[in-house]
């Protein structure tokens, strides 16, 4: 049920998120952050069961951060994603984390944004757009159409926010509010209450 | 996915699409891998143990080449697969793959290695082609038609690419863009196939 997409131009990278945790019939929590920074340089938006999504957020981030305590180093953004991937696939067979996610994150090694689509069985892919869950039924033909290899950040806000309002239109879950975290050369911007 | 064998080359055919069951994620999902300078192989099947798999052979070939001194052969590789596919015997890799290698037998001579397996491990290996993947019932009939054999390079790239193409417009989880990899002795060639992208 969680609304999961993001898109990627040459410098930028966002994800937006819905804000609600749902239970039943029941609309719980209104503010949930469903996207989480790993580091000033990379998100990871996550749709999922609660509780998967926040074991396995903070898996990563810690480990993460381990690894750079450890050897020095930042890994870069496909490292980032290999390494999510491979944890994904590694609990698959016993446990899996029920979490499709998007990861996007401005590489600084390489000097450009990069978006990743993932589902919960680890099938990792490098997208310029992409959604997860019912939300890609949505969303995906308006992201189509509206991306440009080109595209500057405000051109890709307003069409997460013709995909917001398609999404209020025509999915029958009601989502309110959504969020957008945008990721650029200089770290992380936050947009709460988008739309 | 098709991989055919000419003389002195072999090639696999594979479209690019990533699905989850009718929608499409992306157009641009790589399926094929480079082994060595003397093999390649394409996985077909669910994505994630395409790329875990991918991964799993490759530490296994990286570790058989520390050991040895030396890169395996295609045929060995070929086998290889299949004692890994079934180390999973009661779990598997839900996963198709496609050898295509090519084994040196003599100066300027080689021997083509054209494997297919099921997700357990049973190696075919006809030797003239393999066919993989949501369209294999498709690729059968046109591969039986337009394979002869000791193709060129250059016959080879038409006769496979033809045969992909009309398997890939009929299949509807296949599609989205086409690649095909020719193997030769001395290079490794890609080229994209023009698609219909529905």
């Amino acid at each position: 049920m969680d609304a999961v997409f993001g898109i990627a131009g040459k410098e930028w990278a966002l994800i937006v998120t819905d804000t609600a945790v749902n239970r039943s019939i029941f609309s719980l929590v209104h503010d949930e952050d469903k996207i989480t920074e790993i580091n000033q340089y990379k998100i990871l938006g996550c749709a999922g069961e609660q509780q998967d999504r926040y074991a396995f957020t903070n898996y990563i981030k810690r480990n993460l951060e381990l690894q750079e305590m450890r050897t020095g180093c930042e890994l870069g953004v496909e490292a980032t994603a290999q390494y999510m991937r491979s944890e994904l696939a590694k609990a698959l067979r016993s446990g899996p984390y029920q979490v499709n996610v998007m990861i996007a994150g401005y590489d600084l090694h390489e000097q450009r944004a990069k978006l990743y689509w993932m589902d919960y069985l680890g099938t990792l892919q490098q997208v310029n757009k992409g959604a997860q869950g019912y939300a890609s039924y949505f969303v995906s033909s308006i992201l189509d159409n509206h991306f440009r290899a080109d595209m500057t950040l405000d051109q890709g806000l307003s069409a997460c926010k013709q995909c917001i309002k398609e999404l209020r239109t025509r999915f029958t879950i009601n989502q309110h509010s959504f969020q957008v975290k945008i990721v650029t050369r200089d770290g992380t911007k936050v947009m709460k209450d988008f739309e | 996915m098709v991989a055919m064998a000419g003389k002195n080359c072999v090639a696999i055919a594979t479209d690019t699409r990533l699905g989850a069951d009718l929608l499409t994620v992306d157009g641009n999902f790589q399926r094929v891998f480079k082994v060595n300078d003397k093999t390649i192989m394409g996985i077909s099947g669910l994505g994630t143990d395409v790329q875990t798999f991918n991964s799993l052979m490759k530490f296994k070939t990286n570790l058989y080449s520390l050991n040895e001194g030396r890169q395996i052969k295609a045929g060995t590789f070929s086998k290889l697969v299949s004692t890994t596919l079934y180390e999973k015997r009661w779990g598997p890799y839900f996963v198709s793959p496609l050898v295509a290698g090519l084994d040196k037998v003599g100066e300027g001579e080689y021997q083509p290695v054209i494997c297919n397996y099921d997700s357990i491990g049973y190696r075919e290996h006809s030797g003239n082609f393999e066919v993989a993947g949501t369209g294999a019932e498709l690729l059968y009939g046109c591969c039986e038609a337009f394979y002869k054999d000791d193709m060129g390079p250059e016959e080879l790239f038409e006769v496979i690419s033809n045969c992909l193409l009309s398997a890939l417009d009929r299949d509807s989880l296949s599609g989205w863009g086409a690649y095909v990899y020719i193997l030769t002795p001395e290079e490794l060639t890609v080229r994209a196939l023009k698609t219909r992208q529905d």
